[in-house]
């Protein structure tokens, strides 16, 4: 790759930083006309109008003129049906189903250009030229990938619109009347945003040297730009519906469609799903790779797939440590907006659908430390780590076991009185959030322990200090696990209010483990010896599996989770505003919930399945190249 | 539960996807991974369908029809009255708080002793009594009419409708504000701010509390007559608009930060027991503390009575700001001797439950709040405190104020 100079790199970011601000303000500006203009607005208004009905914002408390119709008192009769047999006879379920196919593929096609972005990134910041080659192969294809899931996307948001107008239209039309200047952003955004992921495939080949190059990768930043505000946009009709604003009680719009957007969770969802996103891409993509591993002919192809699915599975994994920091804003901010949707969500009818999480989380962690122990098949050197996979492997167990453990327990009637109450008498005692406090920071961090082992398995450590730096290694951990361990129990003898804040000293042992830890052992292994390079395809079927599971897991939390978030609604198309009032307003049952879903996660593995296997029909020669590089060994840890 | 055998029909799918994947070996691997994602899928779904099911019912919804309420059946008025009262149709058994606060004071269940206010059972057949009181009659109280002209009741629904309207014109033994040896009441009245409810709504409380006791009430028309007795025409609050809820008053019902203090107060009903400088509502509550908690919450602290409950482990405030924050979440915490209840030393009269009502933010806006109000600001409003610890007796006389320190 032709060498550019630093300042030609400053340049092509600040043009196409430009270029995107440029974009977006144009975007945004109608939503704040000039004082004058509003002035002279006002005025002939007043004079027009004998007098401005003025009303209370229900979040901002806010006064505003009144700019809108109430929300509509519907009838079971307003709500039309096509008359199919039950479950399908619920117009919410027809809509469940479309949205959440168009969440997962939107999700995707959001998360692999963040994905293109960094690999090409790491391509061009990387001195030796066939990794340099191999990770811009490895975006290119990525996006290759993404080109046809970004069709079926736009083809499911077509279809969930038109199962609004037509299932929903009195709910439609409401939502529709409030956001309408957004909506034609949204659809100019698209266009957008189709417009520069076209540009950035096909520009790929013309763009690969030098100064274009720059530009290339810049234009991967704009893309995603591009898709983070499409998202916020689109987040904006969810987060209305959860905790409105920019209305007042009757529904009826206030005239400022910015506290409208600005709701009560706009932000927390808006972070949420953007990291969300990045670990369900993750998957998606680890779970391609294994698929190809296992259907490899030849040991070129084993290794560029194995080497593939490592990097998605890691970029994942990374994703997700962030991810439940994020969830806790969320959920912190649902409390803050009404107490009653929390308690609904954590303690009230939606509660064991946490339980279910849990399990799903669990699932994540055995798959990703199950794939890093098989990993240390590829090196030589690793056996004198692999003893130790047996107590991680209890560890994790215990925290896990301890993690799902419901605080009540289902039993029939005869259980129930034998143990004379709802709560086991010891294990009931698992059942409290200072223990799964506990737990999940210890399943974190023997995932970390892995991670490490992972990274220093085909070397052997020469620096001097090396005594010291597995003391403090060891030190570390037994701190930070018994600092866990010890306020997990402290937690049961101190009241809740003091208790909430012990999380706190946890999370901060863990994360010291994780950066910390990693710092330190990066730090070992420079100058290290190799008793071995990777050998990339050298791994064992099961740990495909392993990322199979992780992907299926990602997409049944998803499933789970979006439907937590839109169920706390109950009864409501729009919380305490608008109630639904169809024959189906009721909550299902967690079994039919999870029924709706297990479907959901099916149809779109399918539907994935064809994708790959479009991308399939023309990428046999794209990659072959590329292929014959992948099985060049390379050093473990981190991305190589 | 049919629902259930979907999962376990996904489960027994994968299964022959894999005996077919293994006699298919061109397809095998397609084959076993689907089955796998199948296997996965089957499980999280079978453990979800294991768990305990629950249906989430939609409530009925209770219109506030103003025409429809002198024709409605009287069930149906009375789950409305409940739905002001507790908060839903049910609430009475799970002791909620409705729109009316009355549960804030009242107890409606045999043997409930309340401190603040009367236990309400038997409240019809009691109040056809207490009209012919002597002491009723020959009242002797602060006020003696609800308003200029209009006389005093002469049945049992007037009598509830005057307890409303004028509350102190006729004071329970026993229940008066405190120093006033029962001249007065501490009871707001209930058509104006911030409860007001509309005299439909009252028409639908009393309703209840002669139905939940399987009495006939008197007909709407009665009631509403009784009220208006009371109530003068101007004095009158509009009732809810047709289709909105009786029981869902707009606006969150939990305090957030973005409340002011006012709201809180408002949605709290701490104006029933206290007085509070700088809030309009909140001038004459005599059951608690007037919160002046610059000037009060240090001297607290430093109480004996406090470090005792320190180190008896139940109180743990180090700081003013804790100390108001604790006493609002816990209040047994720490009760200020001259307030304990005497049925019950050891549990404040204050609601047990604002801990589930407050979110952090909105705790932290109405402690900074009462933290800046002191001797200083008691005495600009007049406040003159509560009997048990009135102005004089905290800041040292109604003429020299005490700056806060």
């Amino acid at each position: 790759m032709k060498a550019i100079s630093k300042r030609m790199r400053v340049w092509s970011l600040l043009s196409l930083g430009a270029v995107a601000t440029a974009l977006l303000l144009s975007l945004v500006m109608p939503f704040f006309s000039s004082p004058v203009m509003a002035d002279e607005a006002t005025k002939a208004a007043t004079e027009a109008a004998p007098k401005v009905e003025m009303a209370k914002d229900i979040y901002f408390k806010t006064e505003g003129p009144v700019s809108g119709q109430p929300v509509p008192e519907l009838k079971a009769t307003d709500y039309p049906s096509y008359n199919l047999p039950y479950p399908l006879s619920e117009n919410r379920i027809l809509i469940w189903s479309i949205a959440q196919q168009h969440l997962y593929f939107g999700s995707f096609v959001l998360a692999v250009p963040i994905f293109c972005m960094i690999i090409e990134l790491v391509g061009l910041l990387t001195k030796d030229p066939v990794m340099s080659k191999k990770y811009d192969d490895l975006a290119h294809l990525l996006v290759k990938i993404s080109l046809t899931a970004y069709s079926v996307t736009a083809i499911l948001g077509g279809l969930l619109l038109f199962s609004f107008i037509t299932l929903y239209p009195d709910f439609f039309k409401y939502i529709s009347s409030l956001f309408r200047p957004v909506m034609h952003i949204y659809a100019l955004l698209f266009l957008a945003e189709s417009g520069t992921l076209y540009l950035y495939y096909y520009g790929w080949d013309r763009m690969a040297h030098g100064f274009a190059k720059w530009v290339h990768a810049c234009m991967g930043v704009l893309l995603n730009v591009f898709g983070s505000v499409l998202m916020m946009l689109a987040n904006s009709w969810a987060s209305f519906m959860m905790s409105p604003a920019g209305v007042d009680e009757k529904g009826r719009y206030l005239g400022n469609i910015w506290a409208v957007l600005h709701n009560a969770l706009w932000n927390p969802l808006n972070v949420h799903r953007i990291i969300g996103n990045m670990v369900f891409g993750g998957g998606i993509v680890a779970a391609y790779a294994a698929y190809k591993f296992l259907a490899a002919r030849n040991m070129e192809e084993k290794a560029y797939y194995d080497w593939m699915g490592y990097i998605a599975m890691f970029m994942a994994v990374g994703s997700l440590i962030p991810l439940p920091f994020a969830g806790y804003w969320l959920m912190r901010e649902v409390y803050g907006f009404r107490q009653q949707m929390g308690i609904t969500l954590m303690g009230g009818l939606l509660a064991w659908l946490f339980i279910i999480q849990a399990v799903l989380i669990g699932a994540l962690f055995f798959s990703t430390n199950y794939y890093l122990f098989n990993g240390m098949e590829r090196m030589r050197g690793a056996e004198k780590y692999q003893k130790y996979i047996k107590y991680i492997l209890f560890l994790t167990t215990a925290a896990f076991l301890v993690w799902l453990t419901p605080h009540t327990l289902v039993m029939r009637p005869a259980e129930l009185k034998a143990i004379g109450g709802q709560q086991h008498p010891v294990i009931g005692n698992f059942g409290v959030m200072s223990a799964k406090n506990g737990a999940v920071n210890t399943m974190i961090m023997t995932t970390i322990i892995s991670f490490l082992l992972y990274q220093r398995s085909n070397k052997i450590i020469t620096v001097k200090w090396e005594a010291w730096g597995n003391a403090a290694l060891m030190a570390m951990f037994a701190v930070a696990l018994v600092n866990n361990w010890w306020l997990a129990i402290y937690g049961y003898f101190i009241p809740a209010n003091v208790r909430v804040g012990l999380s706190v000293p946890q999370v901060v042992g863990t994360l010291t483990t994780l950066f910390i830890g990693s710092a330190i052992n990066i730090a070992m292994m420079r100058g290290s010896k190799l008793t071995g390079l990777i050998e990339w395809g050298k791994i064992s079927v099961r740990s495909q599996y392993a990322l199979f599971a992780l992907a299926v897991s990602f997409t049944w939390l998803m499933a789970l989770m979006g439907y937590i978030r839109s169920s706390v609604r109950l009864f409501w198309h729009v919380m305490e505003v608008f109630r639904d009032n169809s024959p189906w307003a009721f909550t299902h049952t967690i079994g039919f919930a999870a029924n709706v879903m297990s479907m959901n996660v099916m149809a779109f593995w399918l539907f994935v399945l064809f994708v790959f296997w479009l991308g399939e029909l023309t990428s046999k020669h794209a990659v072959a190249e590329a292929r014959k590089e992948a099985a060049r060994p390379v050093m473990a840890g981190g991305s190589e | 539960m049919t629902q259930g055998y979907l999962a376990v029909t996904i489960l027994f799918s994968a299964i022959a996807l894999f005996i077919l994947g293994y006699n298919l070996p061109r397809v095998r691997g397609l084959l076993t991974a689907i089955g796998f994602y199948m296997v996965m899928t089957g499980i999280f779904a079978s453990y979800s369908n294991w768990l305990p099911q629950t249906r989430g019912e939609v409530p009925p919804v209770i219109k506030m029809d103003i025409g429809a309420i002198d024709t409605m059946p009287t069930d149906k008025l009375s789950e409305m009255g409940e739905t002001i009262i507790f908060g839903k149709v049910g609430g009475f058994a799970e002791r909620g708080i409705g729109k009316g606060q009355c549960p804030l004071c009242h107890t409606f269940k045999k043997g409930d002793i309340g401190d603040r206010a009367p236990n309400l059972i038997g409240l019809g057949k009691r109040a056809a009594e207490r009209i012919k009181d002597p002491k009723y009659i020959k009242a002797d109280f602060v006020s003696t009419e609800s308003f200029k002209g209009s006389g005093r009741a002469t049945t049992a629904e007037e009598y509830i409708a005057e307890s409303h309207a004028c509350p102190a014109c006729f004071v329970v033994e026993g229940f008066g504000t405190k120093g006033t040896n029962d001249r007065d009441s501490p009871m707001p009245v209930i058509h104006k701010p911030p409860i007001a409810l509309s005299i439909e709504e009252l028409i639908a409380v009393d309703t209840w509390l002669w139905y939940r006791e399987g009495e006939t009430p008197p007909s709407p028309k009665e009631i509403r007559a009784a009220y208006e007795k009371f109530i003068p025409e101007a004095d009158r609050p509009k009732a809810a608009v047709p289709g909105t809820q009786a029981a869902a008053p707009p606006g969150p019902p939990i305090v957030l930060a973005s409340d002011t203090p006012d709201q809180i107060v408002a949605k709290m009903g701490c104006f029933a027991c206290h007085q509070i400088p700088g809030i309009a509502l909140a001038k004459f509550g005599a059951i608690g503390p007037m919160l002046i908690e610059g000037y009060n919450a240090p001297r607290r602290i430093a109480s004996a009575e406090y470090q005792a409950r320190v180190k008896a482990g139940k109180a743990h405030a180090k700081t003013p700001k804790e100390y108001v924050m604790e006493s609002i979440v816990d209040p047994n915490a720490f009760i200020v001797h001259q307030f304990a209840q005497k049925s019950n030393p050891l549990i404040s009269p204050m609601i047990q439950d604002f801990a589930t009502k407050f979110t952090y933010g909105g705790l932290e806006k109405i402690a900074d709040y009462l933290l800046q109000q002191n001797c200083d600001t008691a005495k600009k409003d007049n406040l003159p405190g509560p009997p048990q610890e009135n102005f004089a007796t905290v800041c040292g006389g109604a003429a020299k104020a005490v700056s806060a320190p």
